[in-house]
């Protein structure tokens, strides 16, 4: 794959809400609004970066049988320090919104995935681009999320009101029955399009494969 | 990641896609079945209209507009043929509004109108597809959405007629659990259009009775649990529960165990399955009343219990209803 | 796997090493970011106390007096000092347990004589009810607990300068000029005194109750308050 399929490939085609739906208690917890939404896609995507480029580096020396461990150690330490960071420079409002989620990006299974799947199986460089196009493609979800949540909740867009006369806000989009309701929508979305991209084509339509023989994330055909 | 394995297949459109039961049967007479269920309403449509004069007209036909509006754009962006005419737009609209306030704002009305066809209905499949009652989606998604506009009643203007409405539907506007203090009754709580009148309701379910349209076990078995729960609650703290009287004659029960959780679609099939279905709604519906953070519980018990129709008629059916075997796979 | 002897003591080394890196690490972004977290939430608390409190020329923060109140409700006043005369309290209540879905913490601020303050009202310029912490339901509840400022697109193309001081929020902003034994106080239809949100009468009573217990407190101790501690 060339580097610029490796950076797409994250933003569309496994793009890892959308498709791999892979760490969903962020995207339906946080996404309320865009700005909560951008909020937790960087700082994953800050996390993803860093602990992309540490197991890639330390990939050859990391014992095979502790390397889970390894790596969570790893994206505790990033998350911790992101965590930190936020809490010191980013804007209270944001910090406080985005709360308990923070701390759970350890378990963001985006990263220990992007870690185990494909930073210890490949060199840095083709990890940060990695990590950039996986982290961008989070973050594009999330605030698309969000950006639709926020706008039919109060008409809204990243706290600016578009539609000065809607003045009753509609909670429906931005409670947790709207989140999986909105998530379903886009998912639809996104399968129409690419049935309709695939039928223009002349070909049947086929999902990323997700099942236990064609993923490589944790490895079970390979253990003897 | 290999991209030949193909793992998701979606449904082919167009093969015979045989969906989870309940199955919509008979399906010429869906128009009569529809007309005759309107029938039944009249009644209630009637003294909600004399009630609450013509702000509860208005609210009616505008939610029934938008039904019908909302079906026909569906149909149109799907490219479906037209199905307004079979008369469940019309009904669901008008359920809906019986299920809001008479002052509602119009756009209420509209927003309602499309989360029940849409969102409630089409988005499955359209009718006869759909797992969970149309109206009640709609009811519920506007009463998370607008909390505030959802639970605030406009009070009757024509007196009472039938079994009070107004003074019964206060007490559940206050939260179970709370003695009366007097600081608690700030406005005066109506009803929504079509919970007013027990009398009416009751008029509108001998009808459907009558004509075999509903089985008459999930009415009685909803409202006869109700009365059983809320009765021991009373008789164990008659301080902080209300009576069993005020519980079925109050809040949305009366519509709810008639008009909502005997649809056809998303009801059981089988007699067995409906004394289940009855008691179960019933259950929750004394649960979220009586120690829920809403007062009324009757949209979400009946919901919750239309999410379990199939397991229910799976395990109370008897033998195969004409349908050819089951898929392979199917147990 | 190649090595097939499971070398235990060299795993746990490897570990150990690992998680040695990542505590100093952290030790270091710690130091790093401690002291602007320790300022961010002093920052925090002195806007509160900015927001309800008059001018003033003393840290109130370090001026403080707790007493308890008929509720069993902790009440904190912080005493605002201008030319060493006392300006006014900022009495802080949290987590009184009545609300709809939680607790709710709120600062009040107070004249000397333990009134409500009032927005706009000379002396006073800033005093006024603010909700610290809530968990009431989001559009019902919250109506009576927040002051949030609204920008809409309309604003940002005429450029209009965002408003100063607190947003109006006329649930909080009725209890001003309001004193604990002189005035009314409830959410019923009591004479004059109707202060609450239909569907919310939980949330009302709840800040009503905490608002009123901040006055009440300081009513009640008014003398030992205005000695100051020290």
């Amino acid at each position: 794959m060339s580097a610029m399929k490796e950076f797409t490939k994250g933003l569309w085609k496994e793009n890892p809400v959308l498709v791999l739906l892979l760490g969903m208690c962020p995207t339906l917890g946080v996404t309320s609004s865009a700005t909560n939404g951008l909020g937790m896609g960087i700082a994953t995507m800050f996390v993803l970066l860093g602990s992309n480029v540490v197991v890639s580096s330390i990939r050859n020396i990391v014992p095979k049988k502790i390397r889970i461990p390894v790596y969570i150690v790893i994206i505790a330490t990033f998350v911790t320090m992101i965590d930190l960071a936020m809490q010191a420079y980013a804007p209270a409002s944001l910090y406080n919104a985005l709360g308990i989620f923070i701390p759970l990006i350890v378990v963001n299974c985006v990263v220990l995935g992007r870690a185990e799947a494909f930073a210890s199986k490949n060199g840095v460089g083709k990890s940060i681009i990695d990590a950039l196009g996986m982290g961008l493609g989070f973050t594009l979800a999330l605030v698309a999320l969000g950006g639709v949540r926020e706008f039919l909740g109060s008409g809204s867009l990243f706290q600016i009101k578009l539609i000065p006369a809607w003045q009753i806000d509609f909670m429906l989009p931005t409670s947790a029955p709207g989140a999986f309701i909105i998530l379903g929508l886009f998912l639809a979305g996104m399968n129409a399009l690419n049935i309709r991209k695939a039928r223009k084509e002349g070909k049947n339509y086929k999902a990323a494969s997700m099942d236990c023989s064609t993923c490589n994330i944790c490895d079970v055909g390979e253990e003897k | 990641m290999s991209e030949e394995t193909p793992t998701i297949q979606l449904p082919d459109p167009a093969k015979l896609v045989v969906s989870n039961s309940p199955h919509m049967r008979d399906k010429p007479t869906i128009n009569k079945i529809m007309f005759t269920v309107v029938a039944a309403m009249t009644p209630a449509l009637i003294v909600a209209v004399l009630f609450f004069g013509l702000a509860a007209l208005e609210v009616l036909v505008l939610c029934t507009l938008s039904c019908v509006l909302a079906e026909e754009g569906w149909n149109k962006f799907m490219k479906r043929p037209s199905s307004w005419k079979d008369g469940s737009a019309i009904l669901t609209g008008l359920l809906l509004g019986m299920n809001l306030n008479a002052g509602a704002p119009w756009w209420i009305c509209i927003l309602g109108g499309f989360l029940a066809i849409i969102l409630g209905k089409q988005l499955y499949g359209g009718l006869g597809y759909n797992p969970f009652n149309p109206v009640l989606v709609a009811r519920v998604g506007l009463l998370i959405g607008f909390p505030g506009l959802m639970t605030t009643w406009d009070k009757p203007q024509l007196g009472v007629m039938g079994i009070d409405g107004v003074t019964a539907a206060t007490p559940l506007g206050l939260a179970p659990g709370e003695t009366f203090i007097k600081d608690m009754v700030l406005g005066n709580v109506g009803g929504c259009l079509g919970e007013t009148s027990v009398l009416a309701l009751l008029i509108g379910g001998a009808i459907l009775i009558a004509f075999k349209l509903i089985k008459w076990e999930v009415p009685l078995m909803f409202i006869g649990t109700v009365f059983a729960i809320t009765g021991i609650a009373h008789l164990v703290n008659p301080e902080v529960y209300h009576s069993p009287f005020v519980h079925v004659f109050s809040g949305g029960l009366m519509l709810g165990a008639f008009f909502m959780a005997t649809d056809m679609v998303t009801s059981p099939m089988t007699h067995k399955g409906a004394w289940i279905f009855g008691f179960g709604c019933g259950l929750i519906t004394s649960l979220i009343r009586l120690w829920g953070s809403y007062p009324e519980g009757v949209s979400f018990a009946i919901l919750f219990m239309n999410a379990l129709v199939p397991l229910i008629d799976r395990s109370t059916i008897r033998k195969p209803f004409g349908f050819t075997a089951p898929a392979k796979g199917e147990a | 796997m190649s090595e097939k002897k499971i070398n235990i003591p060299m795993l746990g080394t490897f570990l150990g090493v690992i998680a040695a890196i990542a505590a100093g690490l952290l030790s270091g972004v710690q130091a790093m970011t401690a002291p602007q977290i320790e300022a961010n939430k002093k920052a925090a608390i002195s806007l509160a106390m900015d927001q309800v409190l008059p001018a003033y020329d003393n840290d109130p923060s370090t001026e403080f007096q707790t007493f308890t109140c008929g509720r069993g409700w902790d009440v904190t006043f912080y005493a605002a000092r201008k030319d060493g005369k006392i300006v006014g309290y900022a009495g802080k209540v949290d987590n009184t347990d009545d609300g709809f879905s939680g607790t709710v913490s709120l600062m009040v601020g107070l004249l000397p004589d333990g009134t409500v303050g009032s927005i706009g009202s000379g002396d006073v310029a800033n005093s006024a009810v603010i909700v610290t912490a809530q968990t009431e339901t989001p559009g019902l509840g919250t109506a009576l607990t927040d002051r949030k400022q609204q920008k809409t697109i309309v604003d940002l193309i005429q450029g209009s300068e965002a408003v100063t001081g607190l947003v109006p929020n006329k649930y909080l902003d009725w209890y001003a000029g309001r004193k604990a034994g002189d005035n009314v106080w409830g959410i019923v239809k009591d004479g004059d005194a109707i202060n609450g949100k239909t569907g919310a009468t939980i949330t009302s009573r709840a800040v009503c109750e905490a608002v009123y217990a901040v006055s009440r407190t300081a009513v009640d101790n008014l003398e030992t308050l205005s000695k100051g501690a020290e």
